[in-house]
């Protein structure tokens, strides 16, 4: 369960992240592909993270909290941006 | 004549900045029968060590470039490394005489 | 908190480690090969075993394979030089949906026989990053971070990292040595272990991140080539324009880049308006993956692009990308790699034999316990004795060799996948004595190899260390015989051990 949890919550909220990060770089000037390049890095450093803290932390709420916030601000980037091009 | 030589070398050296490192702590020192340093004297032989190690980066980045120098440096040290805690564990006689001339 | 950290950590360690430790294993075992994949190629292809040739290539030489191509309407035509590690030419060209490779022997000019293999850069390459199944690379990008949280948590649990940097003893009960094996090859390795893995997820991570390209590339052909602007429009009309000579092009990239002549040349398009030469430049002499490229116009030769130098964050990413492909030219470093990959093998498959070992008195007949064991058999002895016989039938089958429809190079992957399961069934059906018994099948295996090398190629060792360009098979013999005699030792010290506990 906690695994699931890490393993598929973490993927969705650090790809949300990540698609957000690269918008928002590129947006404030970036060249898209050094955003993604630079992102590509990060990436996996935050999935890593979150799954750690995931197994590391008693309550269960608090990342599922965060993660559900990472998540949606991957898709109302993903929207705008969308709409805005 | 140098180009060939040069990483043999420079692995000896790792190899003996870590030894010193070794011989330095209390965990190995005991198992080679020795007693405990005090930490003045064993900060007198973490120094140099450290700087032999430094010392090694340093050459190696100067002679192969920044990113073939580092990524020697690493794969040597672990080599080295490894060659201290084999010998540790099968030749300790070989520590008490060059532990003997540093101490 | 502390305490419970660490435990938690602790059990995280202990079940990534045995669900993705034998998908790691063979992961890090086919990588490790991998970094000699083109000496292996050449043990396994006798044909390809040929001096290099020293004089100046001409790529209008192959002109007539080039004129060929546009006939059959390819979509690429490309012509790869021969370097250090590979002495053949390669051709490839794609027509439809099919890859066609031609080696070529420099000298003549002349292709030469089918090798009937995959070789290692046909087979232990792309196992090593897909498992050579569909969505293989999502088992190999989950595993890549498993062994990333397997490197923290073994961290954290650890604990006495510096204290313990050197310990390694060997005198004491197997599992205290096995632990302390482990924890060497973990703690010494790391550095490698850590930007191996990182690395490798990261030159696969659109693959596996896709978001942020999708979020900034609404229309995924408009950005791969952004920096570069090349079009490539789609081969629309049929219109054969005539070819501008490809060693001119060559002569004026080489003017471009100062003195460096190019590696390979691609012609895309071949016979029609839309086609392009792209001229690729890969320097050996630093670790930033860079094939610097050039295009031209195939009608005049005229340069029609030119790859703008790298800003930092994209060498960076280059940076990461050459540590891990290890393309550049550096026998010391491509030996350490070699080294530190056999160490990550050693640590996963002490972790666990560790696991094993601290359960075996308690739970050996467990039918987990079983599982688990047979599980370890298959996925680190088996691996290796699959590979091994990989190669044996690479030297036993001969050439040309048609079995129930499969061709030679079918039939040598088959005797690998056969073998490898085989192992897994002898892990269930004869716990306690596998371990033995598989060690000294990869003893017995390897020494094989290096016999029917000898037979089959009348390259034996002595020859082989004699002659330059055969010291790449020198090499896979010498190493085959090591790590035979390796297997033959700890084989049979595992069953002298096995005797004495017997007769207690």
């Amino acid at each position: 369960m906690r695994t699931a949890f890490a393993v598929g919550g973490g993927y969705l909220a650090a790809s949300g992240a990540f698609g957000s990060f690269c918008t928002l770089s590129v947006v404030a000037g970036m060249r898209r592909s050094e955003a993604v390049a630079l992102g590509t890095m990060l990436v996996f450093v935050l999935y890593l993270i979150l799954i750690l803290w995931v197994f590391a932390v008693g309550a269960l709420w608090r990342p599922c909290f965060v993660f559900m916030l990472m998540i949606a601000v991957g898709y109302i980037t993903a929207f705008y941006s969308g709409s805005g091009s | 004549m140098i180009d060939v030589l040069f990483l043999p070398m420079v692995a000896l050296a790792l190899f003996i900045g870590l030894l010193l490192l070794a011989l330095s702590q209390d965990t190995q020192r005991r198992r080679i029968g020795h007693v405990s340093l005090s930490p003045r004297e064993k900060a007198q032989r973490r120094m140099p060590a450290a700087g032999i190690l430094a010392g090694c980066l340093l050459l190696l980045i100067w002679y192969e470039g920044g990113g073939f120098g580092t990524l020697l440096w690493i794969g040597l040290i672990s080599a080295a490394a490894l060659a201290v805690s084999l010998l540790l564990a099968w030749r300790p006689s070989f520590f008490s005489i060059g532990s003997r001339s540093f101490s | 908190m502390e305490p419970d950290f660490r435990r938690s950590m602790g059990w995280l360690h202990t079940w990534a480690g045995l669900v993705l430790g034998g998908v790691l294993f063979a992961i890090f075992w086919m990588g490790t090969l991998s970094v000699f994949d083109k000496e292996i190629d050449l043990w396994m292809k006798p044909a390809t075993r040929m001096v290099s040739s020293d004089h100046a290539l001409s790529f209008d030489a192959f002109r007539s394979s080039l004129e060929e191509a546009s006939r059959l309407k390819a979509s690429f035509w490309a012509i790869t030089l021969p370097n250090e590690r590979d002495p053949v030419l390669h051709i490839r060209l794609r027509v439809g949906a099919r890859f066609h490779n031609h080696d070529v022997n420099p000298s003549t000019g002349r292709d030469l026989p089918d090798p009937g293999t995959l070789g290692a850069s046909g087979f232990i390459y792309p196992f090593h990053y897909s498992l050579r199944f569909r969505l293989g690379e999502w088992l190999v990008g989950l595993a890549g971070m498993a062994m990333l949280v397997l490197c923290v948590s073994g961290i954290v649990i650890h604990r006495k990292i510096f204290v313990d940097f050197f310990t390694f003893r060997p005198e004491k009960k197997p599992g205290r040595m096995l632990l302390d094996l482990h924890n060497v090859a973990g703690v010494l390795g790391l550095p490698f272990h850590i930007a191996l893995t990182f690395s490798g997820l990261v030159i696969f991570g659109a693959v596996y991140f896709p978001s942020g390209t999708h979020a900034v590339c609404p229309h995924e052909r408009a950005c791969s080539d952004e920096d570069i602007k090349v079009s490539l429009p789609t081969p629309s009309e049929k219109l054969v324009v005539p070819f501008t000579s490809l060693d001119e092009i060559a002569v004026k990239a080489r003017s471009v880049w100062g003195h460096d002549f190019p590696e390979s040349i691609i012609v895309f398009n071949p016979g029609t308006s839309a086609s392009r030469i792209r001229v690729l430049r890969s320097d050996r002499n630093q670790v930033v993956f860079l094939a610097d490229k050039l295009v031209f116009d195939p009608t005049d030769g005229h340069l029609l692009s030119r790859q703008p130098p790298l800003r930092p964050i994209a060498r960076t990413e280059r940076f990461l990308t050459g540590l891990h492909l290890i393309r550049f030219q550096n026998w010391p470093l491509r030996w350490l790699y070699f080294a530190s990959g056999l160490g990550s093998c050693v640590m996963i498959a002490t972790g666990f034999f560790f696991w094993l070992n601290a359960r075996r008195r308690k739970q050996g007949v467990a039918f987990g316990f079983r599982l688990v064991e047979g599980m370890a058999a298959g996925s680190v002895t088996g691996i290796v004795i699959a590979t091994l016989a990989f190669f044996v039938a690479n030297r036993l089958l001969p050439l040309g060799v048609n079995f129930a429809g499969y061709d030679r190079a079918a039939l040598e992957v088959w005797a690998f996948y056969f073998v490898w399961l085989a192992t897994f069934a002898h892990g269930w059906l004869r716990p306690r004595r596998v371990w033995i018994e598989q060690s000294l099948t990869v003893g017995g295996f390897a020494l094989g190899a290096v016999l029917l090398n000898w037979l089959t190629t009348s390259d034996p060792l002595w020859r082989t260390f004699l002659l330059r360009y055969l010291w790449p098979v020198a090499g896979m013999d010498t190493l085959l015989l090591l790590g035979g005699g390796v297997a033959f030792w700890t084989g049979s010290s595992l069953a002298r051990r096995a005797r004495e506990t017997a007769y207690d």
